[in-house]
């Protein structure tokens, strides 16, 4: 007899249907269509491909995930989500819906920007939304970009206006709540010509014994306008996180990017920044603490199209306990893309014995007049800095948490406001609280 | 036309003079690959029925795999059916001295300016030639013997000392390892085998030189080296090739054994016909060679690859024993429409293992110039160290660098460093020169022998002088 097998990607696609998009325009439907029509010719990821060489997925294919909408959780519990002293506009996501009474919405049509849920601005920003939504989620053959692309829920609509300035940072907190829980939050920032905008996105979980986060967020940066972007993975250890960003830049524009995986169970982040504008610059930070089981995957593409861009990079990640970083960088320089700067650095420090670092830092460059260079180096904290610390009677663990200050501290820097970088490092400092607690002299 | 451009478009009208066809009468087995071509190849060179079943299981595994795709080239794929698998000088018989081998033949590496003659004794290089395949002679066998090293021909091997071939073939480059390996050992037709004794200092450097002369041949040899304990072998290998239009295909495996405390050093000038400029003929090297290093041994490649449309090749160093040292030089120059996807792999097993990689890469024309590599530290490598240097150089704007490094580290006291850098010759170098009299042409060239010199430094100082001259055909006019 005959038997039928249900792969994982046919059961896992099976889980995300039920939700009624219907009530949606025409053209944002079509993009659902296009995403689903995409996934027909793709696998579920596997070790087998180049992409996922490093990253197994094999549990989390077996597992039942399913889009639920959140229980009623109390304002003083989403509060603790908040950055403390941060002056910010905050827009909060339950399982990739939104909670619109403890957001703060922006939705006057005369301001010079608008800060709400996508699915307001579908409706009510149509000619807002609908040029860049889809657009630039140029990654067709991934997998995790379509399943968003055609189950997202809601995210954040942030819009600025040219030459605008938002006068306050937004932070966009996406928590998961529940167990077996399939969010897709799916973030659109468009800032006009010659405006700016400043962005902390924080990713958390309420409570959950399992869940699955597929975040997308498309940055469309126009011709001199100004985008900093800070992602703070901390969920918990139950939780996969696979999230793809893509940012769009025009001529003399710049993008900043810090991305900072904290705590999770699998951390999947995907950057394609695209410079499609001479003289425009893109920075991505990366600073990854990680302890435990916690399996943390960067892959960044920077695609320099465009001549006179510049893109530098630099990525940090110190491993303790049994976890493992990945750090896949590719800089690609089109051959029209003459005068490229373009600069990528990977260092990555051990703790423990279990701990295990892999690295890919990619060049493909088909132009002559460029800068290109990457760096990447695998090792320990200096043994010597160690000892001339000690030397002047700095105990072990504080001599250690020096040095680790000051190995971090070089990408927390670039996190420009100051209650957001406090609460990085106070995430980091808890991450290596046993670390250093177990050295105690 | 800027004058750089200029100079430039005259570096793609460099001559490859190793293109001509040498008329000796050779022996071929029938076009395609089938069990019986492979009964045919081992009946031929009388083999044991042991390397027989060695190379069926090979054939049997090869059939089942897959040409791999994952390289940064493209080429339309060889018709593994239209290959000659076996062609022999004829007559294949044993020479005893230099004076019976074809005259035909000696002219021929004459012209490559290859010292096959005694005579050149002077030279001090003791050279197997490999021509399409099969040796054809050996020189300084006698002296070599005397301290005990056995240097000849790998069918000689498999006669004379079996039990050698028999337990070192396939264990560092198994048959199943890839596609070409294993279509090597199938049909691999000859080759160099060299075994150096316990504590022996090989007094001179050993030297293989690969032709391929016939038409529709694929060249399919096999190098095994086995450096005892405490031994030292210096080893040269050279290759070129007839021009001519269709594509050939050129197969080879290496593979190196350092015992305890031995040391190998691999240098290879690889020169093979790399086509015309547009891209029509030319070799496909895909190679591959690896040595395993035992305690305290030392295994050092160095390359200079300057031929070959299409150049796949990963010489590679499993660090197996504490205190081991892997090495890897390489200067790869593609010109014209050639591509070359080409590294190193250095595997960290042992504790306290070192492994250096420096790569340079010159792409010229409208060539596509690749590094790819791996450095893996495994769990019990402790203390492993790795440095790892890429540089690539452009000239021309429709050409192509890459670099494509994987680094893979589970040893918390593991130290790996990988740093590269793309760029084009400066124009404030250039102009340094030019101000100082120097034609642009020769300030090119100034250069890159600046920038390749730390790869150059690592070669053999005959094979040096040759790759120098080998850089500068390959980029006649810009480089001088």
């Amino acid at each position: 007899m005959a038997t039928l097998t249900v792969t994982d990607k046919d059961r896992f696609l099976i889980n995300q249907e039920g939700q009624d998009f219907s009530h949606e325009a025409k053209t944002f439907i079509k993009i659902r269509e296009l995403a689903l029509k995409n996934l027909k010719g793709l696998d579920f990821p596997s070790n087998k491909l180049e992409d996922w060489k490093y990253t197994n997925l094999k549990e989390l294919g077996k597992l039942e995930f399913r889009p639920q909408s959140a229980a009623n959780i109390h304002a003083d519990k989403i509060n603790e989500f908040k950055i403390k002293n941060l002056d910010a506009y905050f827009l909060v996501f339950v399982n990739g819906f939104f909670e619109p009474s403890f957001s703060d919405v922006i939705e006057d049509k005369e301001s010079d920007f608008l800060v709400t849920n996508l699915n307001t601005a579908k409706k009510e920003f149509i000619k807002l939304v609908e040029p860049h939504l889809g657009t630039q989620t140029r990654a067709k053959d991934q997998f995790f970009v379509n399943v968003n692309s055609a189950f997202s829920q809601d995210g954040a609509f942030i819009y600025v206006k040219s030459k605008a300035k938002l006068d306050k940072p937004v932070q966009i907190i996406h928590l998961v709540d529940g167990d077996l829980v399939a969010a897709y939050p799916r973030n659109l920032i468009v800032v006009e010509k010659f405006a700016q905008a400043k962005v902390v996105l924080t990713y958390d979980t309420i409570e959950t014994h399992s869940a699955l986060c597929n975040s997308i967020n498309e940055v469309v940066v126009e011709e001199g306008a100004l985008v900093q972007l800070d992602k703070i993975q901390n969920e918990n250890t139950n939780t996969y996180h696979i999230s793809a960003d893509f940012a769009h830049q025009a001529k003399d524009s710049t993008f900043t990017i810090n991305t900072l995986p904290a705590n999770g169970k699998v951390i999947r982040n995907n950057l394609n920044i695209l410079l499609n504008g001479s003289n425009s610059t893109a920075n991505l930070f990366g600073a990854i603490c990680l302890n435990g089981n916690i399996h943390v995957d960067n892959q960044t593409f920077v695609d320099h199209a465009k001549p006179h861009c510049e893109s530098n990079e630099l990525y940090k990640t110190v491993v303790n306990d049994q976890a493992t970083a990945i750090f896949n960088g590719k800089i690609y320089v089109n051959k029209i893309a003459q005068k490229t700067n373009a600069f990528q650095s990977n260092a990555n420090i051990l703790l423990s014995e279990e701990a295990k670092a892999n690295a890919k830092p990619q060049l493909e460059i088909y132009a002559d007049d460029v800068k290109c260079s990457h760096g990447c180096t695998i090792g320990q904290f200096d043994d010597e800095a160690l000892f001339y610390l000690r030397a002047r009677g700095i105990k072990e663990s504080t001599a250690q948490k020096v040095l680790l200050d000051a190995f971090i501290g070089e990408v927390l820097d670039h996190i420009s406001n100051e209650a957001v970088r406090a609460y990085a490092n106070q995430l980091i400092a808890k991450n290596f609280k046993s670390q250093f607690a177990a050295l105690k002299n | 036309m800027k004058e750089e451009d200029k100079i430039i478009e005259e570096a793609t009208s460099g001559e490859y003079k190793y293109g001509f066809v040498s008329d000796i009468e050779s022996e071929k087995s029938q076009k395609g690959l089938t069990e019986d071509t492979i009964r045919f190849i081992s009946e031929k060179k009388n083999e044991p029925s042991w390397l027989l079943d060695w190379r069926l299981k090979a054939f049997k595994v090869w059939e089942q795999m897959e040409e791999p795709d994952w390289a940064h080239i493209s080429y339309p794929k060889p018709d593994f059916q239209d290959i000659i698998y076996y062609a022999a000088p004829k007559p294949k018989k044993k020479y005893e001295s230099l004076d019976e081998v074809d005259p035909e033949i000696l002219k021929t590496f004459e012209r490559l300016g290859v010292p096959i003659e005694e005579q050149k004794a002077l030279a001090g290089v003791a050279v197997d030639v490999v021509m399409d395949s099969v040796s054809v002679a050996t020189t300084f066998k006698d002296k070599l013997s005397e301290l005990g090293i056995i240097f000849c021909s790998f069918s000689e091997a498999v006669q004379e000392h079996p039990e050698l071939v028999q337990k070192y073939i396939g264990s560092v480059v198994p048959q199943r390892d890839n596609f070409y390996s294993a279509l090597n050992s199938a049909v691999f037709s000859d080759g160099s085998f060299c075994y150096i004794p316990k504590g022996v200092r090989c007094p001179m450097e050993l030297s293989t030189y690969f032709r391929i002369n016939e038409a529709n041949t694929g060249q399919f040899e096999r190098t095994l080296i086995i450096a005892d304990e405490g031994s030292y072998v210096s080893y040269l290998e050279g290759c070129t090739a007839p021009q001519r239009d269709e594509n050939q295909l050129h197969a080879a495996v290496v593979e190196i054994i350092a015992l305890d405390r031995a040391e190998v050093k691999y240098s290879t000038v690889q020169n093979w016909y790399p086509g015309d400029k547009k891209g029509r003929g030319g070799i496909y090297n895909f190679v591959t060679k690896r040595g395993i290093c035992h305690h305290h041994s030392k295994i050092s490649w160095t390359q200079v690859e300057t031929g070959s449309a299409v150049t796949w090749k990963y010489p590679s160093c499993i660090l197996k024993g504490d205190h081991s040292v892997g090495e890897f030089f390489s200067v790869a120059v593609t010109n014209n429409m050639q591509q070359a996807d080409t590294g190193t792999k250095m595997i960290h097993l042992g504790k306290n293992t070192k492994s250096t990689i420096v790569s340079k890469g010159i792409s010229a024309g409208k060539s596509q110039n690749s590094y790819r590599g791996l450095v893996k530290v495994a769990k019990g490598a402790q203390g492993a160290r790795n440095f790892s240097q890429c540089d690539s150089l452009l000239i021309g704007a429709k050409c192509g660098a890459h670099t494509f490094p994987y680094i893979e580290c589970q040893n918390k006291s593991a130290k790996v460093e990988h740093e590269a850098t793309t760029s084009k010759i400066g124009e404030d170098q250039l102009f340094y020169c030019n101000q100082r009299g120097i034609k642009t042409d020769k300030a090119i060239g100034l250069i890159v022998n600046g920038f390749c010199k730390n790869v150059m430094d690592n070669l053999p100082m005959e094979f040096a002088i040759e790759a120098k001259k080998l850089l500068e055909i390959s980029l006649e006019g810009s480089v001088g």
